[in-house]
């Protein structure tokens, strides 16, 4: 904590390393050591590190499985349904909900606190700051996400085993690197998404200046589009919203796999980011920071 | 209506014709569903003897043919399906009446309504497992262009 504050104040004072403006890449360092400090995300992770193991302990323990999930009948076969059923529920709400738990009030927190006429007047350009803090917001939910398909893996091999996977065809792995490179590829294609969401989230900090709008927001939008996909309306409208790519990984995991799903997924992610992106970009640029 | 405004018109009453037009082709139609259940139920069976540490064999579908139990005038969209299913397994004839819930991201719970609560024990790992080939998932590509149905 104390070398947060202390790159803090240099970021602030513009004496980290050189006299020279900071680079995106040192706002980069602040904003995730500010991140790994924060006692919010602590709590986060260690909720991620051990929800996984809960949650299969419990089903270890009772004699129904969850039938309705995908995966879900696999519990008790194979370790590798673990992290596909964690995945298929956290694609519903928690990978939304995460995005922009991180990405929702990193900037609009330099607002809350009154820093950033002394950040951009001081030490770093805007540019800097900007694509400092997008970075750090993308890498910290990155990491999150990742945790916990790290956690949920090592939680079905350690209390189901390492039983071959099964595909969503109903094909068994027999190898045991094809069956982690499988769920390996499931968890990294909802990425992709994920970036989408933390880029709305992030928008919308930078927008509103309210830490809160910027967490609930991108939440409820995740949610109204969970709501649409459950409903039998337009599929072609389900298409173009942006939980239908985290869904994706299921046609690659197929036999015979399919990849349309996931290229269309990542046009769809990919026009959310930039949209997104674009418009926290310029509503920053263009902000008079003699406001605070 | 300056020209900025006639084209952001343009624009926006193209896409409504692109959303519209593409809206009319279903995701869930009954060439896609035809074309995925026999596979993944042959599939489902083989994982069922080797859950069961058999030597797998793999049932030869016949036929199929699938109607839509919700949307029944377009035979397509999510919701409850019905298959009908024959098989041949070491020559012998066989068929099999599945209920197919399908859910709006194209993936579908298969049922055997006859024997949907049978069991195995898997030999691995000795825990008491629902029976694949009663009971199985499966997803189908959206995206897919097939058209063919069976003649039912």
């Amino acid at each position: 904590m104390s070398i947060t504050r202390e790159r803090g104040a240099a970021l602030a004072t513009g004496t980290i390393g050189t006299n020279r403006r900071a680079g995106p890449a040192t706002v980069f360092g602040v904003e995730m050591s500010k991140l790994v400090g924060q006692t919010k995300v602590r709590a986060v992770t260690l909720v991620l590190l051990l929800a996984p193991w809960v949650f299969i302990l419990l089903i270890l323990h009772q004699d129904r499985l969850p039938l309705e999930t995908l995966y879900g009948r696999y519990l008790k076969t194979t370790g590798f349904a673990v992290p596909m059923v964690v995945l298929v529920s956290a694609a519903q709400w928690v990978f939304p909900l995460l995005a922009a738990f991180i990405a929702g009030d990193i900037f609009s927190a330099e607002d809350n606190h009154g820093t950033f006429k002394t950040i951009l007047t001081r030490s770093a350009s805007r540019n800097a700051v900007f694509w400092g803090k997008a970075g750090a917001a993308a890498v910290a939910t990155i990491a999150l996400t990742l945790l916990l398909a790290l956690s949920s893996l090592l939680a079905g091999l350690v209390t189901v085993g390492a039983e071959p996977f099964i595909t969503v065809g109903s094909v068994e792995v027999p190898s045991m690197i094809h069956s982690l490179d499988m769920v390996a590829v499931a968890w990294l294609s909802v990425l992709p998404p994920l970036i989408g969401f933390a880029a709305i989230a992030l928008c919308v900090s930078v927008l509103t200046r309210i830490s809160v709008l910027g967490v609930l927001v991108p939440v409820v939008i995740g949610l109204v589009f969970q709501m649409y996909t459950f409903l039998n309306a337009w599929d072609t409208v389900r298409h173009l919203l942006l939980n239908w790519p985290m869904n994706a990984w299921r046609g690659l995991l197929d036999d015979p796999s399919y990849a349309a799903p996931f290229e269309r997924g990542l046009v769809v992610s990919a026009a959310y980011t930039v949209v997104f992106l674009a418009i926290a970009y310029v509503a920053f640029r263009r902000r008079d920071v003699k406001e605070g | 209506m300056n020209r900025r405004n006639r084209l952001a018109a343009s624009a926006a009453l193209a896409t409504g014709v692109a959303l519209g037009a593409s809206a009319c082709t279903p995701d869930t139609t009954r060439a896609r569903v035809e074309n995925d259940v026999p596979t993944t139920f042959a599939h489902a069976y083989t994982l069922s003897q080797q859950l069961q540490g058999e030597q797998p064999v793999r049932p030869k579908v016949t036929s199929t043919e699938c109607h839509s139990s919700v949307n029944i005038k377009q035979d397509a969209g999510p919701g409850s399906w019905n298959c009908d299913l024959a098989y041949t397994l070491d020559g012998r004839k066989k068929q099999v009446s599945l209920l197919i819930l399908v859910d709006s991201l194209g993936c579908y719970q298969a049922l055997d309504g006859e024997h949907r609560d049978d069991t195995i024990l898997d030999k691995a790992t000795g825990a008491t497992l629902p029976d694949p080939k009663v009971g199985f998932d499966g997803c189908y590509d959206v995206y897919d262009g097939r058209t063919n149905v069976s003649k039912g």
